[in-house]
């Protein structure tokens, strides 16, 4: 397991009850299925920042990371 | 249209001031809203003579479900763009489609210039051309206000719309305010109301319109609730609302950030959809007919006198799009600037998206000696929002030879004055808040009306996994989605709830009012509208083989990285191949 914390907005609060939290995740886990490990609605969650940068397709997540989740965009 | 074979259309002529009532049944086929308003602009309109020619028509339509179903609540305003000058469409909500549809009129077409400064009074009973030369010059909260107070007796749920001094001046993307905040913004509708010397219109009627058969229609009206209410696909829009998308654009590069040097801004967590929230927000409305309510009201206090504490708390309504063009546009970087930025734009009546496009141009002008503080009046410089507020008044009152033509769009003025490669547009519309890539670009290209609104190429953008896509799987995914949207337009949805209304629940909920139409029967509609949207651009001599786009868009990179200047053409060409044969579809 890795330890890494999560900090999201107040877009996610129907998702999770805090604002950061530190969580474990499966060692492997990539940063492109965050959402989905987290339960969160995919319509919901946007991109992944990994420790300032934008995760990259397929980018495996370490312990430690220090992860923001945006919204998705919305719009017309 | 609910329960009838035609589309009852009010004809206005400014001039003579003589109306007179159609009841339509071959509009039929284009259903409601874009569709109808479409084919009667293609009636219309005079391709010979300049847009804001007396003879160039307004047209108004409501959809083919208004009002009877949740979030169908727009009016969608059809004329030539006196910033464009080609095809000018544009949607409103507030009351304005349920006080239309009450007062028994699908359609409004409006002609010819007013001998005086005009404003009309429509109601189900009478059409009354009232003399406005007292509200001539003032903005367009205040001509609200006035004309409430004098229509009072014939409802609260009266619908007003105006213009500000923009308008008058004919800004070429002066918008038209509706009610209290909403608005018929981008493509100058304004000047068009300007050029008729048509001030306002007040809206009212009696009429309804009992459901026939209430077994089918509850049935698919507590669906549609339930999903707009309780199935979180429109939740966002009511929580926080489109400002929501400040900082994750900014983090993916997309957020168009000083005149577009920049697809990220540093300061977007000052200007983010939750500091707005926290600092501002007092108040969530909707437009009728809508159980989400996405209209956030910021308020803010200002000091109105210089003597003693002379207060007052200014409250308005702010959103993803009037965020970026005053904000991040600009390099404002707090939430207080940019409220005050648009209360200013609001007041005097113009587009704020344009308006912040222009003065980002405006400023990096002066920076680059294109112009000098003699054409400015004030010292432009991004994050400087007081000198921005006075150059907002300056565009609105067409102040100097250089705000009259940065009131004629970025396009115009650059041809003046220089600097096309960064003066932000596209085929003459300022660009939207979306730096995502290709089909942003390529998709307001060849939108009918180049707005993001058209196919919502941002959208593909975001959802594309390789933004090296085939060019014609590009040109084709805008293809379909702008064909597709003409059903949304023609019902007329709000374009946020186009995932609640899937085909099968448009077929049902159409057929629930007497609407008896197959998925074959919707896709015609589609095309038909889109032919009679061609068949408008062609006669006004678009071309999309001469759109040119600023070089800009292909310099700062985009969420897909930079862009390929050649490719972007490549797809607007691929396109303009797939849609030749189509504007001869009926
Ligand atoms: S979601 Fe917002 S804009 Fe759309 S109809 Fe409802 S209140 Fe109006």
């Amino acid at each position: 397991m890795i330890n890494v914390t999560i900090e999201t907005g107040q877009w996610a609060k129907a998702y999770l009850a805090e604002r950061v939290m530190q969580i474990s995740l499966p060692q492997g886990t990539q940063a492109g299925n965050l959402a989905s490990v987290l339960a969160i609605g995919e319509d919901d969650a946007g991109a992944v920042i990994v420790n300032g940068s934008i995760a990259k397709p397929g980018q495996i997540l370490q312990d430690g990371d220090k992860i923001k989740m945006l919204a998705s965009i919305i719009g017309g | 249209m609910i329960y009838k074979d035609y589309i009852r259309v009010l004809n206005v002529d400014m001039a003579s001031e003589r109306i007179y009532i159609d009841e339509r049944q071959d509009l039929m086929p284009y259903l409601g809203g874009v569709g109808v308003a479409a084919k009667l602009l293609e009636e219309n309109m005079r391709a010979d003579l300049p847009p804001l020619a007396p003879e160039q028509p307004i047209v108004f339509a409501i959809g083919a479900m208004e009002t009877v179903y949740p979030v169908i609540t727009k009016v969608v305003a059809m004329f030539i763009s006196p910033l464009t000058g080609e095809l000018g469409e544009s949607y409103a909500g507030g009351r304005m489609g349920m006080t239309m549809f009450q007062a028994g009129f699908d359609a409004i077409v409006i002609t010819g210039r007013a001998v005086r400064p005009t404003y009309l009074a429509i109601t189900d009973t009478d059409v009354v051309f009232r003399d406005s030369r007292v509200f001539w010059g003032t903005g367009s909260g205040e001509v609200g206000r006035h004309i409430r107070e004098y229509e009072q007796d014939q409802g609260s749920k009266l619908s007003i719309i105006r213009i500000g001094e923009a308008g008058e001046n004919l800004v070429r993307f002066a918008c038209v305010s509706v009610d209290r905040y909403r608005h018929f913004g981008r493509l100058g509708l304004g000047a068009v109301f300007g050029s008729k010397q048509l001030k306002a219109i007040s809206l009212d009627g009696n009429r309804s319109m009992p459901i026939q058969n209430y077994a089918p229609y509850f049935k698919v009206m507590r669906e549609l609730y339930k999903k707009a209410t309780e199935s979180g696909l429109m939740s966002k829009y009511h929580d926080l609302g489109t400002p929501v998308n400040v900082e994750p654009l900014s983090a993916i590069g997309a957020l168009p950030t000083l005149n577009l040097q920049s697809g990220t801004y540093e300061h977007a967590d000052k200007i983010s959809g939750e500091e707005f929230a926290s600092a501002h927000l007092v108040r969530k409305l909707a437009c009728v007919g809508c159980p989400v309510g996405c209209i956030h009201i910021g308020s803010y206090r200002r000091t109105f006198a210089e003597h003693g504490y002379e207060y007052e708390s200014v409250e308005v309504g702010y959103d993803y799009e009037l965020i970026f063009s005053l904000g991040s546009y600009l390099g404002i970087d707090n939430t207080r600037d940019v409220l005050e930025l648009i209360e200013e734009v609001e007041v005097c009546g113009m587009d704020a998206m344009s308006t912040g496009v222009a003065l980002g141009w405006a400023t990096e002008a002066l920076e680059k000696g294109l112009v000098g503080l003699d054409d400015t009046l004030v010292d432009l410089k991004f994050g400087q929002s007081q000198a921005y507020r006075k150059a907002v008044r300056y565009m609105s009152g067409a102040e100097n030879e250089f705000y009259r033509n940065l009131g004629y769009g970025v396009k115009h003025a650059s041809s003046v004055y220089g600097g096309e490669d960064f003066a932000m547009h596209i085929a003459g519309n300022e660009m939207a808040g979306y730096h995502t890539g290709y089909a942003a670009i390529a998709g307001a290209a060849v939108g009918a009306r180049h707005s993001h609104l058209c196919n919502g190429g941002y959208s593909i953008d975001q959802g594309l996994k390789d933004p090296d896509i085939d060019i014609d799987d590009m040109a084709n995914a805008i293809l379909e989605e702008e064909v597709e949207r003409n059903l949304y337009n023609s019902l007329i949805m709000c374009l946020f709830a186009r995932k609640i209304y899937d085909r099968d629940t448009v077929i049902r909920a159409l057929s629930a009012i007497g609407q008896e139409l197959t998925d074959e029967d919707l896709s015609a509609i589609t095309k038909r509208i889109y032919a009679t949207k061609l068949r408008i651009k062609k006669a006004l001599n678009f071309d999309l083989s001469e759109v040119r786009l600023p070089k800009r868009f292909f310099e700062t990179p985009s969420m897909h990285g930079k862009l390929d200047e050649a490719r972007t053409y490549e797809i607007i060409e691929r396109y303009k191949e797939m849609i030749a044969e189509m504007e001869a579809f009926t």
